[in-house]
């Protein structure tokens, strides 16, 4: 069991986070988790993945809200600052009850991931998939490192996402998981009659959020703060969508195929 | 949005003081007006990082600058809190003290009658009442997960400061005077026990009792060169009859650096505040500084914790800057943890007789 968001309108936790620091949400956006409709002239802020084959217009700005989530800021952290050197392969799983993120949702994502902590963009990518809810993928990256990305969309419905984020290096491993582990570690256990409780509260300010709506808020006020970024997250988001197709056709061609840009 | 307090910090040789640089710098509800070193040392190391902060070694003459300060961050050795409690006080400064105003009951009266005399505020401190872990422990005791709290164990373990911050491990200067751990013993009251009051205070504030008796007992220390203690046990009972069993200790090897910095610890995990809790109806376990990210790289190779939050600080300056602007008590103030300061005590009383005590 994992913690219940007793808070989950977002867009109210953002609009309290801003008022909190005086930053400004401009006239008619609102931040939400999922798709849908949105209101003439608004603005919507949304999870990237739950837009992936939307084409990001004025009126949607595609969050990427894994690079706000602290764990995987501090892996990228360790990259920039040289803690591990000469990154050779990344090791990357996803598994999902494939309700809230399918397949496509979850390639999104890690091949973000993959570019964001390498820091380097996907040149090639080779898809083994099976029957829309598993897969294999190697990609291969600018400058050479690779990475394996493991994708199950079929665990029980209202399973967290298990992930696991591996960076393998000539120095060092870096890992957001702990070593001997398979699964993630939660910050508060409770056993009782009734069963076992987890709880993991990663913020403070956002409290009673779980990780990825934390992430969602956070990286929703980074763009308050820094709105020239919603263009950036619109390009992102064509590149991502477009190597997402990528895979799919890599899996249709039974091939490895060069994303653009790339050397195939 | 309230008026930004103006702040300073004082002599910045306190363990916590890097922790605040951020917060000071981030936070829109402070203006950081100036910084006041204990020594050259501390100065060039303060520079280094905040080029533009002035910085003084005179607190009087930071105070005769820049009158407009209203707030200090206390960040000096625990010797050193009287004297500048009771200055600021006279200022009409208030004041953001660190986690052990003083070991001495007579300094202790002094303080609060002081603060309380010219109305200031002085917050504690203790910045486990603003992390998330406990706010969810809070929450599951209040919703009745586990029932009524009957047994508690916990560590607030850590590395050992005393190399970049000396004053730890100087019994005057951490203590407040030279008292043996106990007769025969060659080691002296300030060292592990005098870092680690969190548990001793989360205890009381988790099960809504008081300590009734402590039984302490130090082990062997791990670093044999320092003359105050460095590993022990606390066990009690508190008086709602909750038994207890805590581990203050300075348990987690370091480098010993000038500096605190990447490649500090040698033990994976530098700092860890862990709760077990059991109660009539369940038991809860708690990792106040977990999960987070882990790895093998430089400096020094090893398998290293790499701490993923450590936002504290803002609900802690959020609280202070509350109270400051309205005039409010904060929740740890001077008359909330002098029972913690007293039960640290009865630890150290313990120690010295070999029996437990009252507390």
């Amino acid at each position: 069991m994992n913690a219940v968001s007793t808070q989950p309108d977002p867009d109210a936790l953002l609009r309290r986070l801003a008022g909190k620091y005086s930053v400004e949400v401009p006239q008619g956006w609102r931040l939400t988790k999922t798709a849908g409709e949105s209101p003439a002239g608004a603005t919507t802020l949304l999870p990237g993945w739950a837009v992936w084959d939307r084409e990001p217009t004025e009126a949607l700005v595609p969050l990427l809200l894994w690079r706000s989530e602290r764990r995987l800021v501090e892996l990228k952290r360790m990259i920039d600052d040289r803690t591990i050197e000469a990154l050779s392969m990344c090791r990357f799983s996803c598994l999902t009850d494939g309700r809230t993120m399918d397949l496509p949702a979850v390639l999104y994502r890690e091949f973000d991931l993959a570019e964001w902590l390498a820091g380097s963009p996907i040149e090639a990518v080779t898809a083994s998939i099976q029957t829309g809810r598993w897969a294999n993928v190697i990609v291969r990256l600018a400058g050479g490192v690779v990475c394996g990305i493991e994708v199950g969309t079929t665990l029980p419905a209202g399973t967290a996402v298990l992930d696991r984020h591996e960076l393998i290096a000539r120095r060092g491993v870096a890992c957001d998981r702990l070593v001997d582990s398979q699964v993630p570690q939660s910050s508060v256990y409770t056993f009782t009659a009734s069963g076992t409780g987890q709880y993991t509260d990663v913020d403070a300010e956002l409290f009673g959020l779980d990780a990825e709506e934390v992430s969602l808020v956070r990286a929703a006020y980074d763009v308050l703060l820094h709105p020239d970024q919603a263009g950036i997250l619109r390009q992102q988001h064509r590149r991502l969508s477009d190597l997402v197709r990528l895979a799919l056709e890599s899996e249709r061609q039974g091939r490895r195929l060069a994303a653009e840009g790339g050397r195939g | 949005m309230m008026r930004p307090v103006k702040i300073a910090m004082l002599s910045l040789t306190h363990g916590h003081t890097r922790k605040y640089y951020q917060t000071l710098r981030d936070s829109p509800k402070l203006d950081w007006v100036a910084a006041c070193a204990e020594n050259e040392t501390v100065e060039r190391i303060f520079r280094a990082k905040n080029p533009d902060v002035p910085c003084y070694r005179s607190e009087q003459e930071m105070f005769d600058r820049h009158p407009d300060i209203e707030a200090v961050v206390l960040a000096s050795a625990n010797s050193r809190h009287l004297e500048q409690v009771l200055a600021c006080a006279e200022r009409g400064i208030h004041i953001l003290s660190m986690k052990i105003p003083t070991f001495d009951s007579g300094e202790y009266d002094r303080m609060i009658e002081a603060v309380e005399r010219a109305g200031v505020v002085c917050q504690i401190e203790l910045e486990m009442h603003y992390n998330p872990v406990i706010h969810r422990v809070r929450k599951l005791l209040e919703e009745g997960v586990i029932g009524p709290i009957r047994a508690v164990a916990a560590t607030n373990i850590t590395l050992s400061p005393v190399w970049a911050f000396p004053w730890q491990g100087v019994p005057e200067l951490s203590y407040g005077r030279r008292v043996p751990l106990a007769p025969g013993n060659p080691r002296f009251r300030g060292g592990a026990l005098c870092d680690h009051p969190h548990i001793f205070d989360m205890i009381r504030w988790l099960t809504g009792a008081d300590f009734q008796s402590v039984f302490a007992e130090v082990a062997p220390n791990l670093r044999t060169d320092l003359e105050v203690e460095d590993m022990l046990l606390v066990t009690g009972k508190m008086t709602d009859g909750t038994t207890l069993l805590l581990d203050p200790s300075w348990s987690r090897l370091e480098e010993r650096l000038p500096e605190p910095g990447p490649g500090w610890e040698v033990f994976p995990k530098r700092m860890e505040v862990n709760l077990t809790l059991h109660g009539d109806k369940g038991t809860l376990l708690a990792d106040c500084f977990g999960p987070n990210v882990y790895h093998n790289g430089g400096p020094r190779d090893r398998y290293t914790v790499q701490y993923t939050y450590f936002d504290e600080w803002i609900g802690l300056v959020d609280e202070f800057v509350d109270c400051v602007r309205t005039g409010r008590t904060p929740k740890i103030n001077l008359r909330w943890h002098r029972r913690t300061i007293d039960v640290m005590n009865a630890c150290y009383e313990s120690i010295a007789r070999g029996q437990p005590v009252e507390a």
